[in-house]
């Protein structure tokens, strides 16, 4: 069986087949990504198609300095973004936009936090309605991280910026998904058992 | 000494396991001792925990392969989103297409679909010196091509300010005289060059999604300038946009529609990006 690599480089001689190994690898993980990023399955299969088009097309480019993988998903991100755009579904985020520089997390102590005890009944699809709340750069990257799994070291490549940046970003995106959770009243500390399914805790 | 807030970024750490052994320990230690961030802590795995869940319960529909595949395998269709009166006109098939255009807005089928008009602060931080030298020329695919030849240079400077999102320019095009006779012969109601270009020196503007050259005369159109950001119209030089077909497709139409000859056949452009969300319409007013 042909490794990643190598069907890319086959796709890139003009190999259709190749190229079709390569959406069946990718398209699922792309199709997720948009669906969470624009809420829409309509849109989310827009963003397949756009997104495979633009790899058909510059796959000559792919210069093998950097993951595969690391490239589809920075078109994917791109993509993404004019999705989100062109919908103006980014126009009122619940979190504050602000600089990572300035990055500070106003914590609460919760040890008298009523939301410590939520249901968490419906917490998945609150979820869902808590990514899409997220500004578009925290949403970005809790996508990549738990939709797509990507390492930190990965997303820094795939968005251009720097790891510790993408630590803080994720932390704030967190940080503000659990706001919104527990606004909603739909989060726990119950409802986690035995550590992360298809996280790397050690 | 740690507050709590310098935790956070090691609880995600912790859980995302990107955090070392000493880095674990001692968020495990903390947690032990401080309830607030025990809570915490648990509420991010929970998140985690759900969302990740969340992917693996996405199903997407089935004719997703299909799709994307017909998609790949008909590259030269515009593929839509939503519906719009845009027509792909392709060099090959321009004569096909001549009776639309009048009507029908240029797309091209190798730009984005995705995404909306071009937001109204775009702006390209670098600045660029461009001399710029038009070279029409046969080719041997096209011997009949090249009814007269020019070869003028105009010096061309683009200087963008991101600062205050104004695309400043003084392009001097006002040197370059395209062959008209061959426009026209070329023009033939399209408005489409199938001639091949060069345009020397330009390697500076590299790093877009796409490049086109719209030749022509008279005041740019502002329908198509309301969709291209930050145009000083009386440089002449520059129109920046989004990078999706309907916005493309848009302002090229509105270029064409006011008698600009849309090349996209240039030999020499830079290479295309498919990072970039830009893409840059090189206007040229002889």
């Amino acid at each position: 069986m042909d490794t990643e690599l190598e069907l890319v480089r086959r796709s890139k001689a003009g190999d259709e087949q190749a190229f079709e190994q390569l959406v069946l690898i990718y398209e699922k993980k792309i199709y997720s990504m948009g669906l969470r990023y624009t809420g829409s399955s309509q849109d989310a299969l827009d963003i397949c198609q756009e997104v495979f088009l633009r790899l058909f097309r510059f796959i000559g480019q792919f210069n093998e300095n950097s993951r595969f993988s690391t490239w589809v998903y920075r078109i994917s991100a791109n993509v993404c973004k004019d999705a989100v755009s062109h919908r103006h579904a980014d126009a009122m985020p619940l979190g504050r936009d602000t600089d990572d520089e300035q990055y500070s997390i106003e914590i609460s102590d919760l040890r008298y936090s009523p939301e410590k005890q939520f249901d968490t009944i419906e917490l998945r699809d609150t979820i869902a309605d808590g990514i899409m709340s997220l500004p578009q750069k925290y949403r970005e990257i809790v996508i990549m991280r738990d939709i797509n799994g990507l390492t930190y070291s990965e997303i820094g490549e795939a968005l251009s910026i720097e790891e510790g940046t993408v630590k803080s970003r994720l932390a704030r995106a967190r940080e503000q998904l659990r706001t919104f959770l527990s606004a909603i009243g739909n989060i726990s500390p119950n409802s986690q058992s035995n550590g992360v399914k298809g996280g790397r805790v050690k | 000494m740690k507050n709590c807030e310098d935790y956070i970024i090691l609880m995600n750490m912790v859980i995302d396991g990107e955090a070392g052994d000493d880095e674990q320990n001692e968020l495990l230690n903390h947690i032990e001792s401080c309830e607030s961030c025990k809570i915490r802590f648990q509420q991010y795995l929970s998140a985690a925990e759900e969302m990740r869940a969340l992917s693996e319960e996405i199903n997407p529909p089935e004719e997703l392969h299909s799709v994307i595949m017909n998609a790949v395998r008909q590259p030269a269709r515009t593929v839509r989103r939503r519906p719009v009166i845009y027509r792909y006109i392709g060099p090959i098939a321009a004569c096909a297409a001549m009776l639309t255009l009048a009507v029908a807005a240029i797309s091209w089928p190798q730009l984005g679909r995705v995404g909306g008009g071009a937001p109204p602060g775009t702006t390209i931080a670098a600045s660029y010196d461009i001399a710029a030298t038009w070279q029409q020329y046969e080719t041997e695919d096209s011997p009949e091509m090249g009814i007269g030849q020019f070869e003028e240079e105009g010096t061309t400077g683009i200087s963008q300010n991101d600062g205050d999102a104004t695309l400043k320019s003084n392009m001097s095009m006002a040197q370059l005289k395209p062959n008209t006779e061959s426009l026209i012969d070329n023009i033939s109601g399209l408005n489409i060059s199938d001639k091949l270009y060069e345009i020397k020196d330009i390697g500076s503007l590299n790093g877009y999604a796409a490049y086109y050259v719209a030749v022509g005369e008279g005041e740019l159109p502002a329908y198509a300038l309301e969709l291209a950001a930050n145009v000083q119209i009386e440089a002449n030089n520059c129109l920046v946009l989004e990078n999706n077909s309907e916005t493309v497709a848009e302002v090229l139409s509105g270029l064409s529609a006011a008698g600009y000859l849309i090349q996209r056949n240039i030999s020499n452009l830079p290479e295309e990006s498919a990072d970039s969300t830009e893409c840059v319409i090189l206007i040229c007013q002889p």
